[in-house]
Order: C-alpha cells, then sequence, then structure tokens
C-alpha cells in the first residue's frame, strides 16, 4: 500500500537471508564484527595478555584505556567490558540469524543446499562457536573451576526472536556442549580448500583442539591438533624467517586471520596503534617476559628497546607493528587468530597430560628449535614438562590473546612483580574474569552477576 | 420560464430558426430570476431589441451568455464578480475593456414589473478612488444610500454615476477597506479609502482557509510582514525574533543562511524534532539543513521574504491539530504575494550594506608581548628562575613577530539586496512575478553567502466557477562555509587560539604552515573549496470549483523539490589533505522530493442570519524521498580538482530513504450572532514510519470563543472595544523520528574482504508511535481607550510517548531500541500589546505606536525511560528538571594563597572547596532556556519620515562557554601555537599571595587547574541581555518629486542590526546569542549591520 515504505539502502529483515548471495552478505557482517576493536580488533587479543604478566601500560596513557584492566580492578560499568560482550552477543546472535536463516531457505527448496551455501552455512556455525567460546572465557570461571563444570557461564543464543528477549546464564557445561556441536556441525558442512581469510574446515578443527584443550579433553585435542599437522597446508618457518614473515598476510604459518583493509581498520584503536612507538605505544612488554628469551631467540626480534615520552629504556612490542609497508596506516593489517605453532603446543600438552611424555618433548622441541636452533633438547618430563610447555606458551604466543587462559585454566596464580608494584592473584580468584556488563545486568533481570562485583 | 416568455410580448423573429426578439431589458430580467445572476447595464440600452434563443430550460447561464452573444454580436458580458456582470453593446470607436462601465444603472429583482429605465436621470458625478498610498482602487462599489442605484470603480479607480437632485449621501465600500460614506454635493471626487486595521476585524490565514481573526477560536499570531520585509536576514524565520510572543528564533551561528533554531512554546520533544511544521501556499515543505558539508544551511531561506503575503503563527490545539501528527511544534503558515486586478505594478529594491563582528571586545587575544610575560610567569610558577623564564621565551617566541589573528581572520562584511516584482491583472487573470538577488560575505575570511529567486504566482478564473492557480518558485543558495567547534579548519578558532608570534606568512612569502597541525587559516581559505549549492523549487498547481454559491471544492498538487549539491576539495600541501599527493575531492549531492496533494470540500450555510456553519473535509497524501550520492577521489594534476581528474577513487556510495503519510481531516465551525464560537477539528494520519499495529492514529481539538464585546451589557461603555474569551484543547503528534525507525533492519557498510557485508540493526517494534502533545490554551483578545490592543494568553502542553531509545539487553545482538515512554511539559504565558501613543488625524501628523511582546515559558520533564537521569554532555535531563539544565562542578573561585582553582566537592551533604579537579562534585546547575524573552517595537513617523527600533530581550538563561577551556587554559598548553589566551587570563590572574580573584594562578604546562577535562561552572554565565535588533529610519519622497519622475511611489531609508546590546554578564567573552542549546562554541560570530535602502515602484 501506499504506506508500506521498503528501505532501500537497509534491508528488511525478510530479505537479509533468503539465497546464498544473501547468506553470504550476512556472514560478511559477521567477519566485520570480528574486525571490531572491542573484539579481536583488539580486547581479545590484548585483555588476556594484560592482565597477567605479559604486557603493562605506559605512563603515557593519558586516557586511561585498559587501566582497570591491568589493575585487577575491573568495574561493571567499565566501557571496555561492556563493549566487549555487546560486540561478541552481535557475533552470536548474527551467527545464529544466519544459520537459521539458511537452514530455512535450505529445507524450503532443496537445490539451494549447494556447496557454497554449506560453506557459508559452516561458516556461521564456526562463528558463533568462537563468540560463545570467548565469552566464556572472559565472563566465565575456567571450564575445570568445579568439577563437572556446572558453574555459571553465559546465556547461550541458538534462537532468533523479534521481540526483546531475556535469557538468564546457562552452565559453563552447557556453554562447552554448544560450541563442540557447533564446531562439530561446522566440519560436517565446510569443504577443504578455502582461503585463510576465512573460516576453513582446519581453522575449525584447530579451534577446536583449543577448545578440548581447555576442556582437558586430551584425546580429542591431540587428535584434532593431529588432523591439522598432517593436513599438509601449513608449516612452520625457521629461526631466520619468523620474525620477518611473522606479519606477512596469509604466511604459511596462519590457518586463519581476519582481514583488514584499508577502508575498515579500527585506526587509532587498532591493536597496532596501541603498540607502535609511532602510534599510542600503550602497551608494553614487562622485562618479565622479555628475559625469558635468550639472545638466541629470533623471537627477541619481536621487542625493541626504546623511549617515549616519560618512558625510558622500555620494550616495544613489535609483534603488529613492524615492516609496514607504510607506517602511516600501520593500522590495516590482519588479525591472526589461530596459528600452526599453537597445535603443535597443544598437542605437546595433550600428549604431556596423557602422559605421553617422548611426543610431547617432540613436538615441544619443534616450537623451541625453530626459534632458537641451537637450544639444549628437551629432556624434561613429568610435571616439569608440563611447566615447560606452558612456558613455551607464553613465549611463543605472547601478545596474542592466550596467556591469562592458559595460567586460570592450569590454576595458576598471576605474579606481577614490576619493581615496587607487585601484584599476586592467587588462584581461584573472582577476579580472573570479567563482571556481566552493570548495563546487561541493569536491562535483564534475569542474569545474575558474577560473584565479587 | 420558457412559458413565462411565451407570455410575454415577444415578436416572432423572422428567421426560421429558434430564436425570438425582446428588449435588452426584459431578457436579462429573465435570466436574473432564473439565475439568481444580476446584470448591470446602461438605461439607455435597455429597450434595445436583441435575439434571444426560444428556450432557455436547457442552457446553462454560461450557454445562455454564449449564445446570446452569438446572436447579437454587438452584444458584450463581462463578469465583474460572481453571479454579477456588467452588459453593453461593443461600439466601433470605444475601447472595449472599459467604456462600457461609464455610466451604469443598477437593475434588481424586486423592480421586476418595470421596464422602464429604472432611475431617471438627474445629474452625474464622477470621481476617483484610492488606496493610502495613491494607487487606483478598481471594484470599488458606489451605491446611493438608501437606494439600489450605484455602481463601481472601473479598472483606473474611476466611476460615473447618475444621481437624483438633492440631498444624496454616497456609500463607498470594498473589501479590505473602511466603508466611507460622503455626501454628494460636488460633481467631481477623490476618494481614498482607509484599511481596514481593525485587529479583530482581520482575517487571517489559518489551516487551511482564511478566517475572521474574530471568529478564530484558536491561538494564531499574524506576523506584520512589513518588519521582514527589508529585513537583511536570508530567512524569515530570523526576523520572527522578538516579534511574535511564544516564538524563539534563536540563531547559532552567524554565518550567513544558517538554519535558526525555532522553538514555539518550548522544545517539545527529546529524541525526535522540535521545529515547527511549515506550510507555504498550502503545501507542507521540506525545511532545515540538507546539506553535509555547511555545518548549517536552511532550505526556508530559499523563499524571499519579499514574495510574503502573510505569515501566521500557529500555537495551539484549536490552530493546528488539524494538521495531526505534524503539529506538536506548532505550525507556521506562510503565503505568498498574489498579483491584483489592476494595472501592472513595479516594485524595486535594492540595499547595501556594511557589517562587522558583534562585540568584538568582549575578548581580544593577546599579542606576543603579552603572551610572552604570561609565559615567562608561568615558567617561573613552574620553578624556573627568572632568568630561566626570560631565555626560556627568547628562545621559543620570536618577539619581532606580532600577528593580529583577528584582523587576519575578521574583516568588514559586505551585504547587498536587489528585487523586482511585477504584479497586476484583469477580471480573469492576475499575476505576480518576482526576480531577488541576496549577497552577503561574512565578518570572517571565507564565509560568504549568495542567493537567486524567482517566483510567478497566476490566478485565472476559466470560469465563473472554476478558478486555476499556479505557483512556480525556484532559487538557488550558494554557501562558502567552514567547520566549526574544535575543528582544526576552523578559523574562527585560529583566531582566538593561534599564538601571535606566528606569522601568516614565510618570509618568501609562502604559508606559514609549521604550526597549527600545518592548517593555516588564511592558506585553507585560499587554497581548498567548500561550496554548498542549495536548489529548491515549488511548484503547485490548483484548481477551485465552486460547486454552488456555499459549496467548494479544492483540489492541489505541489512538488517541493530540494537538492544540496556539494563539493569540497582539499590541497595536498596542509590541512587536511596534507600527505596525500594531489588533493582530496569529495563531492556530495542531496535530494529531498516532497510530493504533495490535498483535496478539500468547503462548505457554509447560515440560519436566520444567527446561526453560521462553516465545514472543510479534506484528504491529503504526502511521500518524501531522500537521494543522496557521496564519491571521494584523490590525486589530482595540479590546478585541477574536479573528481574526474582524480586518479584515485577512494569512496563511492548512493542511499536512499523515503516516507508517506495519508490523511483524511475535517473542521466544523458554528458561530452564534458573532457571540458564541465553537470550532471542532480532526485528523485521521496513517504514516509509513510507524509500526504496523499502530500506523493510523486520530488527532483533533475543540475551541471555544466568546465575543464579550458583542454582548448587550457591553453596549453603553466606551472604555473597551474589543473582548474575545477563548479556549482551546486537543491533540496533535510529531512524527519525526526517523523514516524506518519500526522496522525490523540488516544495516550495510559491514564489508569484509572487499565484499559486501550486512549486520543485524534493529528489531522490529510494531507499536512505534509518534510523540503525543497535548495543548490547552486559554486566552483573552483586547482592545481597549481606542489605543491599546492586545492578547494574553496562558499555555501548557504535554508531550507524552517521548521516543527513547530503550536499552535492552545486547543477548539481543542489539543495545537499544526505540520505545514510546517519557513526557515533557511546557506551560507559560504570553503578553501581546499594541499601542496607539499618539494619533493624528492628518496623514501627515505625528505618529508613535508601541508594540510589545513578552513570553514566559517553563518546561519540565515529567517521565523518562529510566528513573536514572540522563547526563548529556554538560546536560542533565531528570525528571522535574527542565530540559537543558547544565551539569557540571560549581567552581569555588581561586585560593588567594596560592592561586590554585577551586570547585567544590559534596562531603556529607556539605560544599567542601578542593583543588583537586577529579574530586569536584557534578552538580545541577542553571538552565540554557531563559526565564523570559520578548520585543519591544516603536515606530514614529511624521510626515514623510518615520523611525522604528527594535529591542529584542531574553533574560534568565545560562551560557556555557565550551571554549573557555582552551582560551583559559591557565598554562596547561604551555607553549602550544593553539596556546593563545582570553584577555581575562592576563588581566585577572592571581600573581602573589592575597590576590583575590578569580583566575588562577598561570603555570606553564599546569596540571592543578589546566586538567582538559575541567568543565565547570567557572565558564557557566549568565546570557541575559537586551539588544537593539533593527532600527530603520527612512524617508518617503514627496509625491510632486517622484511623479516627475514617473514614479508612484519612492521610499529611501537606513537600516541598522545589532547596532547595540547589553550584556548583563560582564565576563561572558562572546556575543550571548548562541543558539537553544545555550553553549557557545568557535562558531561564525554575529556580526553588526548598517545598510541603505531604496524602494520605488511605478
Amino acid at each position: 500500500s501506499f504506506l508500506d515504505v521498503t528501505p532501500k539502502q537497509n534491508i528488511a529483515i525478510k530479505d537479509a537471508i533468503k539465497d546464498v548471495n544473501s547468506l553470504q552478505s550476512a556472514v560478511n557482517g559477521i567477519y566485520s564484527q570480528l574486525q571490531n576493536d572491542d573484539y579481536y580488533g583488539r580486547t581479545m587479543i590484548l585483555v588476556p595478555d594484560l592482565m597477567p604478566d605479559n604486557i603493562y601500560l605506559s605512563s603515557s596513557n593519558s586516557s586511561s584505556i585498559f587501566l582497570n584492566v591491568n589493575r585487577f580492578e575491573v568495574k561493571v560499568n567499565d566501557s571496555e567490558v561492556e563493549n566487549a560482550w555487546n560486540v561478541m552477543y552481535s557475533v552470536a546472535v548474527n551467527s545464529t540469524r544466519a544459520i537459521k536463516g539458511a537452514e530455512a531457505f535450505m529445507e524450503a527448496d532443496e537445490k539451494t543446499a549447494t556447496e557454497d551455501a554449506k560453506q557459508i552455512l559452516g561458516e556461521a556455525y564456526t562463528l558463533r562457536a568462537m563468540a560463545h567460546f570467548d565469552l566464556l572465557r572472559l565472563f566465565a570461571q575456567p571450564y575445570n573451576f568445579t568439577s563437572n563444570a556446572s558453574h555459571a557461564g553465559v546465556p547461550l543464543i541458538t534462537e532468533v526472536s523479534d521481540q526483546p528477549t531475556y535469557p538468564s546464564r546457562n552452565t559453563v557445561k552447557e556453554g562447552y556442549q554448544l560450541v563442540v556441536a557447533d564446531l562439530t556441525k561446522a566440519l560436517s558442512l565446510l569443504s577443504e580448500e578455502t582461503g585463510k581469510g576465512i573460516i576453513s574446515i582446519n581453522a575449525t578443527k584447530a579451534l577446536l583442539a583449543r577448545v578440548y584443550l581447555y576442556q582437558e579433553e586430551w584425546t580429542e585435542a591431540a587428535q584434532m591438533a593431529t588432523e591439522v599437522i598432517e593436513s599438509g597446508k601449513y608449516a612452520l618457518y625457521n629461526a631466520e624467517d619468523l620474525p620477518a614473515k611473522w606479519d606477512q598476510e596469509f604466511n604459511d604459518e596462519t590457518i586463519f586471520e581476519i582481514i583488514n583493509n584499508i577502508t575498515d581498520h579500527s585506526g587509532s584503536n587498532s591493536l597496532a596503534h596501541f603498540f607502535d612507538p609511532d602510534g599510542y605505544a600503550y602497551g608494553l612488554a614487562t622485562e618479565d617476559l622479555v628475559n625469558l628469551y635468550t639472545d638466541q631467540d629470533s623471537r627477541t626480534d619481536f621487542f625493541y628497546l626504546g623511549d617515549k615520552g616519560n618512558e625510558k629504556d622500555v620494550y616495544f612490542v613489535y609483534k603488529y607493528s613492524r615492516n609496514s609497508p607504510n607506517k602511516a596506516v600501520i593500522q590495516d593489517e590482519n588479525i591472526k587468530l589461530i596459528r600452526f605453532s599453537e597445535l603443535y603446543l597443544i598437542r605437546a600438552e595433550a600428549y604431556a597430560e596423557l602422559a605421553n611424555d617422548t611426543k610431547a618433548q617432540e613436538d615441544l622441541q619443534t616450537i623451541v628449535q625453530r626459534a632458537e636452533p641451537t637450544a639444549a633438547p628437551i629432556t624434561v618430563t613429568g610435571q616439569e614438562l608440563k611447566d615447560r610447555i606452558l612456558l613455551e606458551r607464553r613465549k611463543e604466543l605472547a601478545f596474542e590473546g592466550h596467556r591469562l587462559f592458559d595460567l586460570t585454566r592450569k590454576k595458576k596464580d598471576v605474579m606481577i612483580n614490576r619493581g615496587d608494584d607487585v601484584l599476586d592473584i592467587k588462584y581461584p580468584n573472582e577476579r580472573f574474569i570479567f563482571p556481566i556488563p552493570l548495563r546487561e545486568l541493569n536491562t535483564n533481570p534475569n542474569l545474575e552477576q558474577n560473584p565479587g562485583y | 420560464i420558457g412559458q413565462a416568455l411565451g407570455s410575454s410580448s415577444l415578436q416572432l423573429a423572422q428567421e426560421s430558426n429558434h430564436k425570438s426578439v425582446n428588449t435588452v431589458a426584459h431578457v436579462l430580467k429573465e435570466l436574473e430570476a432564473m439565475y439568481a445572476v444580476k446584470f448591470l447595464y446602461k438605461e439607455a440600452i435597455a429597450n434595445r431589441q436583441i435575439q434571444t434563443p426560444q428556450n432557455w430550460n436547457a442552457l446553462s447561464l454560461q450557454e445562455g451568455i454564449q449564445q446570446l452573444q452569438q446572436y447579437n454580436t454587438n452584444i458584450q458580458f463581462k463578469k465583474i464578480k460572481k453571479n454579477f456582470y456588467t452588459v453593453d453593446f461593443r461600439s466601433r470607436q470605444n475601447n472595449p475593456s472599459t467604456k462600457h462601465l461609464e455610466t451604469v444603472a443598477l437593475q434588481t429583482q424586486q423592480e421586476e414589473k418595470n421596464t422602464q429605465p429604472v432611475i431617471r436621470q438627474d445629474r452625474t458625478i464622477s470621481g476617483k478612488v484610492m488606496d493610502e498610498k495613491g494607487l487606483s482602487l478598481p471594484g470599488v462599489s458606489i451605491v446611493v444610500k438608501g437606494s439600489t442605484n450605484g455602481t463601481i470603480t472601473d479598472l483606473n479607480g474611476e466611476f460615473r454615476l447618475s444621481i437624483p437632485e438633492g440631498e444624496v449621501t454616497l456609500v463607498f465600500s470594498s473589501v479590505g477597506y473602511v466603508s466611507q460614506e460622503l455626501s454628494a454635493s460636488q460633481e467631481s471626487f477623490k476618494v481614498v479609502m482607509k484599511e481596514d486595521v481593525q485587529t479583530l476585524k482581520e482575517v487571517i490565514v489559518v489551516a487551511y482557509n482564511e478566517q475572521s481573526k474574530s471568529s478564530f477560536t484558536g491561538s494564531a499570531v499574524a506576523l506584520d510582514v512589513s518588519k521582514i520585509k527589508e529585513s537583511p536576514r536570508a530567512s524569515f524565520q530570523e526576523s520572527l525574533q522578538g516579534n511574535v510572543a511564544g516564538v524563539q528564533s534563536l540563531s547559532a551561528s552567524g554565518q550567513p543562511g544558517a538554519e535558526p533554531n525555532i522553538r514555539i512554546r518550548g522544545v517539545g520533544s527529546i529524541n525526535a524534532s522540535s521545529d515547527p511544521l511549515y506550510v507555504i501556499d498550502g503545501i507542507p515543505v521540506v525545511a532545515g539543513n540538507i546539506s553535509k558539508i555547511a555545518t548549517s544551511s536552511n532550505t526556508i531561506a530559499g523563499l524571499n521574504p519579499n514574495d510574503i503575503e502573510s505569515i501566521t503563527v500557529l500555537k495551539d490545539a484549536s490552530a493546528t491539530a488539524i494538521y495531526g501528527s505534524r503539529a506538536a511544534n506548532g505550525v507556521i503558515l506562510i503565503t505568498t504575494k498574489r498579483g491584483k486586478t489592476g494595472k501592472t505594478k513595479f516594485d524595486a529594491s535594492a540595499q547595501y550594506g556594511i557589517s562587522d563582528i558583534m562585540l568584538a571586545d568582549r575578548n581580544q587575544p593577546l599579542n606576543t608581548k603579552e603572551l610572552s610575560e604570561l609565559i615567562a610567569e608561568g615558567q617561573v610558577n613552574a620553578g624556573m628562575t627568572r632568568q630561566e623564564a626570560e631565555t626560556f621565551v627568547k628562545n621559543n617566541i620570536d618577539s619581532s613577530v606580532n600577528t593580529d589573528w583577528v584582523d587576519v581572520i575578521s574583516r568588514t562584511g559586505k551585504y547587498q539586496q536587489y528585487n523586482i516584482s511585477a504584479s497586476g491583472g484583469n477580471e480573469k487573470t492576475n499575476f505576480y512575478s518576482s526576480l531577488g538577488y541576496y549577497d552577503q560575505e561574512a565578518v570572517i575570511i571565507g564565509i560568504d553567502y549568495k542567493k537567486v529567486n524567482g517566483k510567478v504566482n497566476v490566478r485565472h478564473a476559466a470560469t465563473d466557477k472554476l478558478m486555476l492557480e499556479l505557483g512556480l518558485a525556484a532559487n538557488n543558495q550558494t554557501l562558502h562555509t567552514n567547520d566549526d567547534g574544535g575543528n582544526a579548519n576552523n578559523p574562527v578558532r585560529a583566531m582566538y587560539r593561534a599564538v601571535p608570534y606566528e606569522p601568516v606568512y614565510n618570509p618568501d612569502g609562502s604559508y606559514n604552515t609549521g604550526f597549527l597541525l600545518t592548517y593555516n587559516p588564511v592558506g585553507l581559505v585560499n587554497e581548498n573549496i567548500r561550496e554548498t549549492q542549495l536548489y529548491g523549487a515549488l511548484g503547485n498547481l490548483g484548481l477551485k470549483y465552486d460547486i454552488l454559491d456555499n459549496l467548494s471544492f479544492e483540489t492541489k498538487g505541489s512538488l517541493d523539490f530540494n537538492l544540496a549539491d556539494e563539493f569540497r576539495y582539499d590541497n595536498p600541501y596542509f590541512g587536511f589533505g596534507r600527505g596525500n599527493k594531489g588533493g582530496i575531492g569529495r563531492a556530495y549531492n542531496n535530494k529531498v522530493i516532497n510530493w504533495n496533494i490535498t483535496n478539500l470540500l468547503k462548505y457554509r450555510f447560515q440560519l436566520n442570519n444567527d446561526h453560521s456553519f462553516n465545514f472543510i473535509l479534506g484528504q491529503e497524501a504526502q511521500k518524501i524521498t531522500r537521494k543522496s550520492t557521496y564519491a571521494q577521489a584523490q590525486k589530482f594534476p595540479a590546478g585541477q580538482t574536479t573528481l574526474e581528474n582524480a586518479s584515485e577513487i577512494i569512496d563511492a556510495s548512493t542511499a536512499e530513504i523515503g516516507s508517506s503519510l495519508t490523511s483524511y481531516l475535517f473542521s466544523a465551525s458554528y458561530d452564534f450572532k458573532g457571540k458564541y464560537m465553537i470550532n471542532i477539528s480532526g485528523r485521521r494520519d496513517g504514516s509509513s514510519r510507524f509500526g504496523r499495529e499502530v500506523r493510523f492514529a486520530n488527532f483533533g481539538s475543540v475551541g471555544f470563543a466568546w465575543n464579550v464585546i458583542q454582548e448587550p451589557f457591553m453596549q453603553n461603555q466606551k472604555l473597551v472595544q474589543e473582548l474575545k474569551i477563548r479556549s482551546s484543547y486537543g491533540i496533535n503528534g510529531n512524527q519525526e523520528i526517523g523514516d524506518y525507525s519500526t522496522q525490523g533492519l540488516y544495516e550495510p557498510t559491514h564489508n569484509y574482504n572487499n565484499f559486501p557485508g550486512y549486520i543485524y540493526s534493529q528489531i522490529e517494534n510494531a507499536n512505534l508511535t509518534w510523540e503525543k502533545n497535548k495543548p490547552f490554551n486559554v486566552g483573552v483578545d483586547f482592545r481597549i481607550f481606542n489605543r491599546i490592543s492586545g492578547t494574553v494568553e496562558y499555555y501548557n502542553r504535554v508531550t507524552s510517548d517521548l521516543l527513547f531509545n530503550v536499552p535492552i539487553p545486547a543477548t539481543n545482538g542489539l543495545t537499544r531500541t526505540l520505545t514510546n515512554i517519557g513526557e515533557m511539559q511546557n506551560s507559560g504565558w504570553e503578553i501581546a500589546l499594541s499601542s496607539e501613543n499618539i494619533k493624528s488625524a492628518g496623514q501627515d501628523g505625528f505618529q508613535w505606536n508601541t508594540d510589545f511582546n513578552i513570553s514566559f515559558n517553563k518546561n519540565e520533564i515529567k517521565a523518562l525511560a529510566d528513573t536514572l537521569p540522563i547526563i548529556d554532555g554538560q546536560y542533565i535531563r531528570e525528571v522535574g528538571g527542565d530540559f537543558y539544565s547544565f551539569y557540571l562542578p560549581t567552581y569555588a573561585g581561586v585560593d588567594p594563597q596560592t592561586g590554585d582553582a577551586l570547585w567544590y566537592k559534596v562531603e556529607d551533604g556539605e560544599q567542601v572547596p578542593t583543588n583537586n579537579y577529579r574530586e569536584a562534585t557534578y552538580q545541577k546547575q542553571e538552565s540554557a532556556l531563559p526565564k523570559f524573552y520578548g520585543g519591544l517595537t516603536n515606530s514614529l513617523a511624521y510626515k514623510n519620515f518615520s523611525l522604528s527600533f527594535m529591542f529584542y530581550f531574553n533574560w534568565g538563561n545560562k551560557i556555557y562557554d565550551h571554549m573557555s577551556r582552551y582560551t583559559n587554559h591557565d598554562g596547561k598548553l604551555g607553549i602550544s601555537d593553539r596556546g593563545n589566551l582570553s584577555r581575562k587570563t592576563y588581566e585577572r590572574r592571581w600573581q602573589k599571595p592575597g590576590d583575590i580573584t578569580d583566575v588562577p594562578k598561570f603555570v606553564f604546562g599546569n596540571s592543578q587547574s589546566g586538567d582538559a577535562e575541567q568543565h565547570s561552572t567557572r565558564f557557566l554565565y549568565d546570557g541575559s541581555y537586551i539588544r537593539l535588533r533593527d532600527v530603520t529610519l527612512a524617508y518617503q519622497l514627496p509625491q510632486n518629486w517622484v511623479e516627475k519622475i514617473h514614479l508612484s511611489n519612492a521610499r529611501i531609508y537606513v537600516r541598522g542590526s545589532n547596532l547595540w546590546t547589553y550584556v548583563k554578564d560582564k565576563d561572558l567573552e562572546g556575543d550571548p546569542e548562541v543558539g537553544v542549546t545555550g553553549r557557545t562554541d568557535f562558531r561564525i560570530p554575529m556580526s553588526r549591520q548598517i545598510l541603505f535602502g531604496v524602494d520605488f515602484s511605478f
């Protein structure tokens, strides 16, 4: 009728996901959410290394951004926390809408269930799993916090609604069950060959290996890692190439990375700007971390000793800002979410936990010696081996968003030693996880806050 | 009738066809009886024989007249007005258009038995009728009192009439003029008709109609358009300031062509618009800023104020409810000029003026010597020895340079305006046409405005029942603007913040780009392009058909076309485009197309002369489409700026949104003996913008008026001439919520890897609907002592269902959804008075009139989405508070011992001073809304001179100086090239223990009082002011001079705007007129203007 005006540039919900092309656009939208600086664009990579002992904040951080995170003083209304929650749920909801929409049109007409459509649907499943997994990691205690993972997780999104809904929190166990189910479902839909800028079958397997590791499902973790390692699609760089090639796009070690191009990077809110001495350089590497590397370790190239403002002789992080062809637009780097070396470390840890120390040593040594060829062979066993693997994870995956979760799932304390400033946060601790944002609690009476907030 | 004709003394025609022959008098009498018409003819022709159709039954009046003209080639019928014709026989020598009117007799039905000449011709008188300006008045009726004998004036205002001998009184009357009775004692007359100015007799333009003011039940103010005619302002809206009670017109910027904030009876919405609806010649038009580049632009400024015939501001429910969902913030009706029957008249006017910055002396930035002195002192206060400080200044400040940035960036503004119009017409067709040119250079370099207008209104009576109306207006506005506020491009920011020791040019003549992040303000004006072209076209075609004498049908279709065509270019060397090899060009194109169709049925009737009824039934439909295009490219060859020349395309996009509205409306009025009036109106609107469950809504009003003066008990007093009490209540709405706010949507631009992507962006809200506004109004209109007339009104309007973006759990994938919640109230008093202080009988005597109006409005938020207050920048919105209440820490002055700035923190309910800004407590402060505002105009005239001057006053509000944090930085900015300071800092800073002042110690690199976030009441000022806004001194050239140069009228005048301002707060560092939000910023300053003008007609 005269009063039914169809939007021209916004898309009416009924038209948003109705065939493979529109599904592709809806899923592209989800990927673009991962670029967000409140998600993988910065927060999700930075926070797990900033909270414990890998990164500290420069005194020039005048806007006090992430200051509360760094001091274990996160408040219920901190915007970094609220924004991360919001964008992760946006990914979960958009993925669910894509899944429901795609399944509806495929069911209505079987011919639409093409390989392409199934691939995109698989991506949506993996993306939903990623969002839920990350929400669980940030806002809930680790899987092994209680014996049956019955402690509070996060609300899980599996349905779409045209009315506002007010879900309550599921348990962590239910959360991991959904994550594993989504990833498993994705594996049945995804095809072998895809670029590294979108979810592939191997990216999904790698993610599943990571999830199993957090669940302490060692056999499954090892098996998934093996499948990726043996896929033949990835390779580890040698010590000489590693620093130089690390930030190349789609390099041999990348399994999945988020593509940023010149029009959609986060600019000064980006991860690179946060570390870059020519940018904010608010995030500096702790001496504690730098001292872990021997001089022969090629990974020391990821640090640079220098001055900026009042900060003299500090270690800048060069993992995200070095070698950019044009210093002025360094913010458009792709963000690596899953790298090949992590798979060796996952498998090493799984083998060690399964008391298969020989194989564990082998995988660990692969990672240690490719960075430092002259390093002594790994000979430790038992708990020492497990600790050595955890240490190597810290060194290999520094500034990639793993450290806090590795400590908490291993029930370790966080020990920060910064001159006079000593923080000793004992496990278990309510402060290891974020509070449910105040805004969310205010709008949803069914939510319970995490203890301690 | 056929029988009647047959039985009369007709002679059979010799021809065989169906004709008969009779006398003119007889035939016309028959026609008068049959068609209820009147004919006027010379008695000399009464007995002429004419051929007539035999049977009139099958013929309409028109067909009958046609046949008569066919059969009798010389006979002429001329329609003078509805159901009134003149009849004559064409003679070859005479000019047929006028001569036939010369001496005629008025024949009426009462004289049906008489076929003889009606009036005995005893003597003949003649004369000319003119208006007060000396222009001839056609169509004035002249009747011998006590008889039906009379005539009307011809196109030249002349008449001849035969009257009986003896004492005869003539009655001259015409609509819009005071009737006059004159004794016919002479043979030749010169009669001047005075315009009927009695206020309550006025006919005013109201919604979908015109109505006498005395019978109107609503609150409507007709603005005296002579007040806007000579205004140098781009839009008529700016001239509303101080002239209409209850209307605030506030300019936030001195940029010519900027859109002023118009608020009728307060701020009516929080998240939707608070602007009124503008209706031009019955067409609801697109108003506001449609530009992307210009800080502000105004489609309404495309309307030439000189083309305006009338402006009516509708304020209450009775006046506005018939506009339904668009009327919550009031309605402004504009009609444009039409031609008048008569000889073609030309009016021309020219104005030329100059302007400078208003109140520039309130803040003169420091020169190099003064700033050096401060910086040295700041270094000493920061711990250096005097010697070290001097060395520091020597090393960092080039004392040989002393740039006066105010002088560099400001200039004398130039203004000129030229208008010419032609209007005229005959009995069937009239026209008005005009052409205007307006050109204003602002007081800041690079800022200017030009406008060209063209306008045609044509009205044509196709038949005696069918009237055609055609209107076409086109305009082009050209704006050169710049960014405002804290933007580096802003020249005003540079004026107050650039340090004086930086030169404009390097010694080699190139621009100095070694400061202000390379944004050299002079270089930017010369090397960059920021051009906004606005095009507007408003076309309409209307038909009016008189079905019956008291029943008519009107239909009107219109197109309101608005286009903003804009271009921005940033040079590659400095400013925004620096580092980019070859410049950046951006083109914007934004079209707003507004179609509107209105159909109206109007019916009126009277019972026993006591009961009058008036009905309007209508239907309306509107569709608005907004389409925009954007393109950005870079790397141009030297000297080229069109995008085609660029080698790298960066961005291109188009967007389109639209909305539609369909409506049904009615109005019913009843008037008993002119004493008691009641009006009921209603409207049903359906809008595409609203949720499918609530797409239609009903609006309406009821209004009463009691014309007390008509009561018998008022007849025996002389004190009061007019007294009317009226009241109304009703409901209208506000649909300005965005085009698709109710629909479930995905949003584009979330692209990935250069492939398109979109995300879920809006939850469907099927129940989202208009904001509802319920105005109550009561008012008294009066005139006393035959001198003072006025209106006093009280109103109370409650706006409910205010739109809020209500938070929802993010687990929905979205964080907010628009919901109808919240309530706000505006209530207040309005008083408008007009006084004829001195009246002289003659036209040349001394005259002194005073107009005064004052408005008090109180705004109160009654309900919000949340019980928590909304903190929005420096404002707090909470239940019980008003919408523009400031929210700032309270400044406690300066510690006389240490020179530290102090603020209050609240501890256990006590206000405790602290020198740590972070400890200061944010507190609710006073509001940006004035307690009252208004205008006072005095008009004086003596002989050919006239003088008028208008004061505007605005009282009791607060202004927050948003940029004082930078211009009063107390040393925080150190040696920054944006670190120049206000004169107040220099003159009043704390220097030694014991100094009592409100400006803290100047400390280089200060972090105590110079904290970047230090919003506080230190920069909150009293916004009260009184301004001499307009002064006009005019001289009307004597008529005998004027006629010598073949003009009919000529006038010269000098006019000043904003000549004088009283600002209550002596500390305010700029102009107190800052827009409705009460926030100063670095905007184009207001200017003071003097102009010379000349008007003439011929």
